[in-house]
């Protein structure tokens, strides 16, 4: 009974606002920057320190029917594309990783993440609008949705900043070797150095 | 500014979403790393690679003279990939000694693998494969940043207000709507708003409106927004059909007459000034004035004047106003049961069992009487007198109340009839002032709760109660009837034997609620101030004045701009 006094209590506080929240859900969740890479992406240098990162961007490799790669960008070579999965930081600590070559011709498209922000900031500022969230009594009940939305939406993506989609071609000055496989590497003896 | 808060919010999630996902395209970021296939290629750009001048440093131990051959230094940011695999990358300044084909700085030697090899203070040109140069990012988190800075700030603006005002931020009684809207502030009726025990229910009568009645039946939802217990005891419809040219009205009498002519206003004033064009006509535009600061209680004056040259001068006249109460009632009702404290329900149940218990904000005894109604007077020019004549007085903030006091016959003087009215300055909103020709009295046709169809197609059972014609507060009947907890809404339909066509509405409602006291409020127990509210209301409210005043805008604020009312916006009742 309680529960269903809540839900209906809920449905109509946001029935106003139920288009705008609606649409904001669908972009806001939508994949800008889907969960798959979220995870890996977080072990990406933050922005200021990108520029002294020996480590390659983290790609994602679309390969059609919804198949999607996402590793370290090892080399990029005339035929392959090699991928180092998990991303792992060069200081963090490391899982055993797995070197995977996609041929050029399977690759329907290329996104490149090289960054992500410092969002300690923003994020004391989310924290701070939650708790805030509390003294809003019952006009909660529409502000809290709007807030989990828009701080959802500002945090989930802060890797588009630094996304951008690349032809295989173009995305091998962001691999760990931009000049191809290191002289006297092969994809089977470079499985086991790295 | 807090008006729309709720909407802009959502709106501004889906701008910032939208957004995202355009900065996620974005190519100009393309451009901050830049390779070079050998060093001549570097040397070819490596003018303009130059971002600062070197200075040496603590770090930086290299022979002044080695600087200057390579000034300017270089962009602090290069990775020399080497042929091995490895990687240089120089995290200070660097420079080109062409003189031995090195590269020269400060660099960390990362091994295939990214791990840290050392450090390595050069690294000759042979051995490298690729040189890349990295600029400093682009970034627009600042956009982000004031975003998130937006959305704490309408976030503390919002929980200040109903921290601060919590007594704004809660509901009403019994509200009922006649059409699709179900926004509080449009609400067509509020019932039973004085009705706070079981032994105080009463039948309430609010006009609805007019509308276009097809098959007999007329639907209404019904809604408890309050942290309220509402026990609805009866439900039933008035209907007047109505010729054309026709006006049905409801008198203070609860008699119900019908007007085919109006006298128009020619001039209205209150302590402003003009304010004619406020109440000339009901259009949402309602006349209201700040209450006291000294003194709740304080009256104020409307006159008013109206053309009577159309009056034959012996047609029966009655004086109608639409008007609802403001936050006055509203704030002093929470007050009340605030002093109580853990008290309140104690003291509930003794008013219930006591004849002789006081009600603090009884129109007829206490804080209500202080406060007065709508005071009605009008001008005997014979006597040179202002008459009183009797007084509007209906509960609640939400709804419009639309009711007719009767005049008693007098004459015109020189085409014009004039009125005053009395009232407590803030109390009350006026949206219009009509003086009506009271043509007859009506009957008007019964129209009967009938069994709605619920939002899944369900049928319920209609309570006993509401089947019946109107019971008596106290009579058997009201054990059976309907109650209604906090966030209910259903569609009620109602049935008669009735024409279509243009038909006036009234309801009547009949049953009390249970106001619901807050944790929040248990802090403010005072009961002296309770004892004085009741004993000396005159006193009480010259000392709450300031209290009221400092959340009274906030309070119209927060009513006026907030669209939850499931948030249940307790702006109602009062005595």
């Amino acid at each position: 009974m309680e529960t269903n006094l809540t839900l209906r209590s809920l449905y109509r506080c946001i029935r106003p606002i139920a288009a705008p929240l609606l649409a904001a859900l669908v972009f806001g969740t939508s994949s800008c920057t889907a969960p798959l890479e979220m995870k890996e992406a977080s072990r990406l240098p933050m922005s200021s320190d990108v520029q002294r990162s020996p480590q390659g961007a983290l790609a994602v490799v679309y390969q059609g029917f919804g198949v999607k790669l996402v590793g370290e960008l090892i080399a990029v070579d005339d035929k392959r594309v090699y991928l180092l999965s998990p991303y792992s930081s060069s200081s963090g600590p490391r899982v055993a990783p797995t070197l995977t070559r996609i041929k050029r011709s399977e690759i329907e498209k290329m996104h490149i993440i090289f960054a992500q922000n410092n969002t300690v900031p923003m994020r004391r500022l989310a924290t701070a609008s939650y708790v805030s969230v509390f003294f809003h009594l019952f006009a909660a009940f529409v502000t809290a949705p709007v807030n989990l939305l828009w701080i959802n939406g500002t945090l989930a993506h802060d890797l588009g900043e630094y996304r951008m989609e690349v032809s295989v071609s173009e995305s091998a000055r962001f691999a760990r070797f931009p000049q191809g496989l290191p002289e006297g590497q092969t994809w089977e003896t470079l499985r086991n150095e790295l | 500014m807090i008006r729309h808060i709720p909407k802009l919010l959502a709106l501004s999630t889906l701008l910032l979403a939208c957004t995202q996902c355009t900065i996620t395209n974005g190519g100009y970021l393309s451009d901050f790393k830049k390779s070079y296939a050998n060093v001549d290629e570097l040397k070819k750009e490596y003018p303009q690679l130059e971002t600062k001048k070197a200075t040496p440093s603590a770090k930086n131990t290299q022979p002044r003279s080695l600087m200057q051959a390579a000034q300017p230094t270089g962009s602090p940011y290069l990775k020399a990939h080497l042929k091995n695999g490895h990687v240089l990358v120089f995290t200070d300044s660097w420079w080109l000694d062409e003189e031995r084909s090195l590269v020269r700085g400060s660099a960390l030697n990362y091994g295939l693998d990214r791990r840290l090899v050392g450090p390595q203070d050069s690294v000759a040109w042979a051995d490298v494969s690729l040189f890349e140069t990295n600029r400093p990012l682009p970034s627009n988190s600042t956009l982000r940043m004031a975003s998130m800075t937006v959305l704490f700030v309408a976030d503390v603006a919002q929980g200040i207000i109903c921290f601060t005002v919590e007594k704004a931020c809660f509901g009403s009684c019994p509200t009922f709507y006649l059409d699709d809207s179900t926004d509080v502030r449009g609400a067509d009726a509020e019932g039973f708003s004085n009705a706070l025990l079981p032994s105080a229910a009463y039948a309430d009568v609010d006009y609805l409106g007019t509308r276009e009645v097809k098959n007999g039946t007329v639907s209404l939802t019904v809604k408890n927004e309050a942290l309220e217990t509402h026990v609805i005891q009866g439900l039933h419809l008035h209907a007047l059909p109505l010729a054309a040219g026709e006006k049905a009205l409801q008198g203070t009498n609860k008699r119900f007459y019908r007007s085919r002519q109006e006298l128009p206003l020619q001039h209205a004033t209150a302590q402003e000034g003009d304010i004619t064009d406020w109440v000339v006509a009901r259009d949402g535009r309602e006349r209201w004035h700040p209450a006291s600061a000294e003194n709740l209680a304080q009256k104020e004056m409307f006159e008013f004047s109206f053309d009577a040259r159309q009056w034959d001068g012996r047609t029966p006249l009655g004086v109608s106003v639409d008007f609802r109460q403001s936050f006055v009632t509203t704030f002093l009702m929470y007050s009340a049961i605030g002093y109580l404290g853990t008290d309140y329900a104690h003291y509930l149940a003794r008013a219930e069992r006591s004849p002789r218990a006081v009600n603090p904000l009884s129109f007829e005894t206490g804080i209500g009487r202080a406060l007065g109604g709508l005071e009605v007077e009008y001008w005997n020019h014979q006597s040179q007198e202002w008459v009183y004549v009797d007084r509007f007085h209906e509960t609640g903030p939400i709804a419009i109340n639309a009711q007719t006091l009767p005049l008693p016959a007098f004459a015109a003087h020189n085409g014009e009839i004039r009125l005053r009215m009395r009232a407590a300055q803030g109390s009350w909103r006026l949206d219009r002032v009509a003086l009506s020709v009271l043509n007859e009295e009506a009957s008007p046709i019964l129209m009967t709760p009938v069994p709605s169809t619920g939002p899944d197609g369900s049928v319920p059972a209609l309570p006993h109660a509401l089947a019946q014609p109107l019971a008596k507060p106290n009579s058997p009947g009201a054990a059976a009837a309907r109650v209604n907890l906090p966030g209910t809404t259903y569609l009620q339909t109602f049935a008669g034997d009735l024409p279509s066509g243009r038909t006036a509405l009234f309801l009547e409602s009949e049953g009390y609620y249970l106001e619901w006291s807050r944790q929040s409020w248990l802090g403010y127990r005072d009961l002296s101030k309770f004892a004085q509210m009741v004993y000396r209301p005159e006193q009480y409210l010259k000392q709450v004045a300031p209290e009221f005043k400092a959340v009274e805008g906030a309070m119209e604020e927060v009513f006026w701009s907030t669209k939850q009312y499931s948030n249940p916006l307790n702006l109602s009742h009062g005595n």
